[in-house]
């Protein structure tokens, strides 16, 4: 053997035995683990980036102007005075929510009223008909014409060119909308977006005194001239108006894109960590298996430093090939992920950039680092003297050294992906959970075992192995009842949460919701609800719109109001002669209560939104109404009952306390088997009232809870993936053995079908135990749902569990039995001599 | 030429040191074969690892060729066993992913030496297994798992070859197939054979042989 062992010799080598291993299996799981831990953040980060810049698109254009006033009065000359000398360019915005009708079909949208000079920054989006493309438009809806957004063509059944009701109105829809610079990222962007001409609006009837209705004023110039108009503002703003800039618009969106991305990304963190495990477990075996190698290769004078050399050579460039597949296999996972998030938000989401790719590829990198290296780090110092001496040290790192680095390699990942609050709670949360679920299967494996005794020889054979691999066992059961815990949740989410609210709801409550009804429109609304109803009784409540501004003559300053709870925008105000259905007065009296006290100039106000202003009977409030100021002393505070489904207030006035404020009006009412014709009714006789299906609301909601769970489920589904890479990663870690094992009793004389009984029970107990662990952590979460997101009473969902423990003994227990096979199917002699050699 | 002068192993056990090798001397002229025998746990396998250059003695030294491989590191006992040294063991050491054309020809090959699979064939041939080139170690027989491992070793054409207890896992039948075929090879390559050993019949064919016991030379013959 003389010629001198060359770089070239080492990279063929490091080639040859990738080949070779790869061929005989032994690389599979290492490869596998890398290729999911690179797949899994490349599409999350992927996904995130994209629609990261969506949203950030057009930040600087956010607000489609330079500075924007909003208010919901009508704009004031003034305001437009003060802009006008500073030779700003202005536009208007009107944006309201009403139903749009077109033919038998109805739906909730959110109507955008814009000057023809609309957007004064950013740019407006519409699809070219012939090629489908997004093109840029400087045009705006032209009178008579309506622009949708491409969801409400299958929504309403409608197609260009056909017409669309709104309001008294109807319109032309001419053109599909694909982008615009102010698209909302609030609740209403799960409605359809409809954009018209303003000057259309007055004869859609919609916008009535006391409307709800927001109404903007965009500015767009000069940086000084754009200065100027917010200093005037400063002392000239009214306390209906509020001014928005890109910087605050910025602050919030920033905010918000970056705790969806960390969410993101720490998601997918679950599986780069479950797969990073299965990495580490698949690296050590691969490493153990080959120390008889390499101290036969350096018996035959292959050095150290070659050995490295081609080692890590062949961890790299199986590294590479896994990264490239990842990278691959992670962009058509995030095209399922990114269908998803766009039909949620309404938004065309540009091309990803190239970070999420450096994300995906640095992760591989600390994957490979942390994971992959570490079991193979000494064996290039085995003594070649281990040919003829077995019992010499295999030179393996330590496990403690292999844990210690995997978890700086874990802590890594996760404070890189997302801010470090996050990643510590993320941390801290999945310690807990893992902690709750290993107790809990610890315990359950324990009582298994004792009474697995009483069981037959498979029973005890089964548990004791289990027991036997407690610290294999315990991470397959964590990692596996964490992720069905996490599916049980989604598909609770999706079914039975939704489900529990609604059953909780009166069999009578109102199904319809009827707003913006004029005083003048008042007695038809009355006669038609009677016509379909049947029932006279169904009450109407005035609404007007007003903000409040002082508490005992003490003005709330802006950081004040934006502390309480709608302190920073108009709500809801009504007035009742009696106290409604739902209420209870828990301090002072109702006015009606006691002689005398049927008088204006009172309120009554609900029990949190006192708290939160700290106030109480006897105290004053002011309030402002259409820019007019209203004092009113608080007689009362109640409690509401918000889940009766019906209309209710935050401050309820005495009668006379609101005359001579513009109002409209707004009930509920059940009509039964009724298949939308009110609605219909109501859209022929009154088209500026909004008429709302609750069942359509809901559906929508159940329908956006769907969405999203299931991207979630997709999420958890490839966890799941990562989970089964950990399991055939310890199976493969014993599986040599457990052929020892085997080999032993049948040679003893115990059958074929002993092993494989046993390896039966060993496996679908771990899926049971998995599933019945994960069922029980599931339920406390969804208790802890139930009774605080959606104010229910805590039960057990018994119709889940038998998916998760189909899933459990299913797919684990019986992938577990398949990986293990060759315990049985391997020769009992060839298994002995395996083990001498 | 092997020549090794006064050479001990000593261990530190937990009860204190144990002395495995003490003071043995030997020497091997080039193309003769010495066959070292003796009890289970006379020292033999641990004289035969000193004598390759696997471990290095506590005391004395070992000349392999004109190197004094006592005097090296392991990285320059590595290169003199790279270029002289070839191994055939008690336990085959196939590596059981490899077929046996890739079991042959992998010395050949981390040493960038050329036409490996070639050579790798030739010396199937010579061994009897033409036809089991693509057979993987679990498809074949031990005797015929230790005809590769021979193919191995001489495919490499190493000055020096050292084996431990060749036969010690076959049959006599096998095993005396196995010695009929590891001594042609010798004598055809004139390679020097160093033997470790409990077979008398095996040690009778060599040149000299070397009996140890109690980690001491008890016959020099």
């Amino acid at each position: 053997m003389n010629p001198e062992t060359t770089l070239i010799t080492d990279i063929k080598t490091a080639l040859r035995m990738l080949w070779r291993d790869w061929r005989g299996g032994q690389l599979n799981l290492v490869f596998s683990a890398l290729v999911v831990a690179v797949a899994v953040v490349a599409a999350v980060a992927t996904l995130a980036n994209r629609v990261e810049q969506s949203l950030e698109r057009d930040l600087g254009t956010f607000i489609a102007s330079d500075l924007l006033v909003r208010s919901g009065q009508d704009i004031r000359p003034e305001l437009i005075a003060a802009a006008d000398q500073l030779q700003l360019q202005t536009a208007y915005v009107t944006e309201l929510r009403t139903i749009a009708y077109a033919g038998e079909k109805s739906t909730l949208i959110e109507l955008k009223a814009v000057s023809e000079s609309y957007p004064l920054r950013g740019e407006l989006e519409i699809e070219d008909l012939n090629t489908g493309e997004a093109v840029v438009t400087a045009r705006t809806p032209s009178i008579g014409t309506a622009w949708i957004e491409p969801r409400l063509l299958s929504l309403l059944e409608i197609n260009i060119g056909d017409l669309l009701e709104i309001g008294a109105l109807n319109l032309k829809v001419s053109e599909i909308v694909r982008h615009e610079p102010d698209a909302d990222t609030g609740f209403s962007m799960f409605n359809g977006h409809v954009m018209m001409n303003i000057a259309d609006l007055q004869a859609t009837g919609l916008v009535l005194p006391g409307s709800r209705v927001s109404n903007r004023f965009l500015v767009a110039g000069e940086k000084e001239q754009v200065e100027g108009f917010q200093a005037w503002f400063d002392v000239n703003g009214s306390i209906h108006e509020e001014v928005r800039t890109p910087a605050n618009s910025e602050r919030r969106l920033n905010r918000a894109v970056d705790r969806g991305t960390n969410f993101l990304l720490l998601a997918g963190a679950i599986g780069v960590i479950l797969a990073s495990i299965a990495l580490a477990l698949a690296s050590q075996q691969y490493a153990s298996r080959l120390t008889d190698r390499i101290a036969l290769m350096k018996a035959w004078g292959q050095s150290a430093k070659s050995v490295r050399t081609w080692l890590m050579l062949q961890i790299l460039i199986l590294g590479a090939i896994a990264c490239a597949i990842g990278l691959a296999l992670g962009w058509l996972i995030h095209y399922s992920l990114a269908t998803i998030a766009a039909e949620l938000l309404s938004v065309y989401l540009p091309d990803a950039t190239a970070q999420p790719l450096i994300l995906a590829l640095l992760t591989g990198l600390i994957c490979i680092v942390g994971f992959a290296l570490p079991p193979l780090w000494n064996l290039p110092k085995i003594a070649p003297l281990r040919v003829l001496r077995r019992d010499l040290p295999n030179a393996l790192a330590s496990t403690s050294v292999r844990i210690t680095i995997g978890i700086i390699a874990i802590a890594t990942l996760v404070f890189w992906y997302s801010s470090a609050i996050f990643a510590v709670a993320f941390l801290g949360g999945t310690f807990a959970a893992a902690l709750i679920c290993g107790t809990v299967s610890l315990t359950l494996l324990g009582m298994g075992r004792k009474f697995g005794h009483w069981g037959g020889s498979y029973w005890r054979l089964g548990f004791n192995n289990l027991w036997r691999r407690k610290s294999h066992t315990l991470l397959q059961l964590v990692a596996f009842s964490m992720t069905i815990m996490l599916l049980t949740i989604i598909v609770a989410l999706q079914t039975s949460l939704i489900q529990d609210w609604k059953d909780q709801i009166p069999v009578d409550a109102p199904n319809y919701f009827i707003m913006n009804v004029s005083e003048p429109d008042l007695d038809t609304a009355k006669s038609l609800l009677f016509e379909y109803s049947g029932s006279s009784e169904v009450p109407w409540y005035p609404m007007v719109r007003g903000r409040f501004s002082h508490v005992n003559n003490k003005k709330l300053t802006l950081e004040e109001l934006d502390e309480i709870e709608d302190g920073d925008r108009e709500i809801n105000f009504t007035w009742a002669p009696d106290l409604p259905e739902g209420n209870t007065i828990i301090d002072g009296e109702w006015w009606n209560s006691a002689e005398g006290t049927l008088q204006p100039g009172y309120v009554s106000i609900e029990e949190e939104m006192a708290t939160d202003l700290g106030v109480g009977p006897g105290d004053t409030m002011q309030f402002s109404i259409g820019g007019l100021p209203l004092t009113a002393a608080i007689a009362s505070i109640r409690v509401v009952n918000w889940d009766n489904m019906t209309p209710n207030f935050f401050y309820i006035f005495s009668p006379g306390t609101l005359d001579g404020y513009p109002s409209t009006w707004l009930s509920g009412a059940h009509l039964p088997d009724d298949r939308g014709e009110f609605a219909n009714a109501m859209a022929r006789q009154l088209p500026t009232a909004v008429t709302i299906q609750i069942d359509e609301i809901l559906n929508r909601i159940r329908g956006l809870i769907e969405r999203l769970s299931s991207g979630l489920e997709l999420m958890v589904w490839m966890i799941l993936g990562c989970g089964l890479l950990v399991l055939f990663a310890t199976i493969g870690s014993s599986l040599d053995q457990r052929k020892h094992e085997s080999a032993i009793l049948r040679t003893l004389g115990s059958s074929r079908t002993l092993i494989i009984g046993s390896l039966s029970v060993e496996f679908l107990s771990l899926g049971i135990l998995s599933a019945v662990t994960g069922i029980l952590c599931a339920e406390g979460v969804i208790a802890v749902l139930q009774t605080q997101a959606f104010e229910l009473d805590a039960r057990l969902h018994p119709e889940l569990w038998p998916a998760a423990l189909i899933v459990g003994a299913g797919v684990i227990g019986l992938l577990g039995i398949a990986r293990s096979l060759p315990v049985v199917t391997t020769p009992p002699l060839q298994s002995l001599r395996d083990i001498s050699a | 030429m092997i020549i090794a002068d006064n050479v001990s192993k000593i261990v530190p056990t937990a009860t204190g040191e144990l002395t495995i090798l003490n003071h043995v001397s030997l020497s091997v002229n080039d193309g003769d074969s010495l066959a070292i025998i003796g009890p289970s746990g006379a020292g033999k396998s641990t004289l035969l690892g000193l004598l390759a250059g696997l471990d290095t003695p506590s005391t004395g030294s070992i000349n392999l060729g004109q190197y004094c491989i006592t005097d090296m590191n392991e990285e320059q006992r590595a290169k003199v066993r790279a270029e002289f040294v070839g191994f055939v063991f008690q336990t085959f050491q196939l590596l059981p992913g490899l077929s046996a054309i890739e079991n042959v020809s992998l010395p050949l090959e981390l040493t960038g030496r050329k036409r490996a699979t070639e050579m790798a064939k030739e010396y199937l041939s010579k061994v009897g297994l033409a036809e089991r080139l693509t057979h993987y170690p679990k498809q074949m027989s031990g005797g015929e798992q230790q005809r590769v491992a021979i193919a191995r070793a001489f495919a490499c054409e190493p000055k020096i070859l050292f084996a431990d207890e060749p036969t010690g896992n076959l049959d006599s039948k096998t095993g005396g197939q196995i010695a009929d075929l590891l001594f042609d090879m010798n004598r055809e390559q004139q390679t020097t054979l160093v033997l470790v050993t409990h077979e008398h019949r095996l040690a009778d064919r060599c040149d000299s042989r070397l009996v140890i016991d109690g980690g001491e030379v008890a016959v020099d013959s």
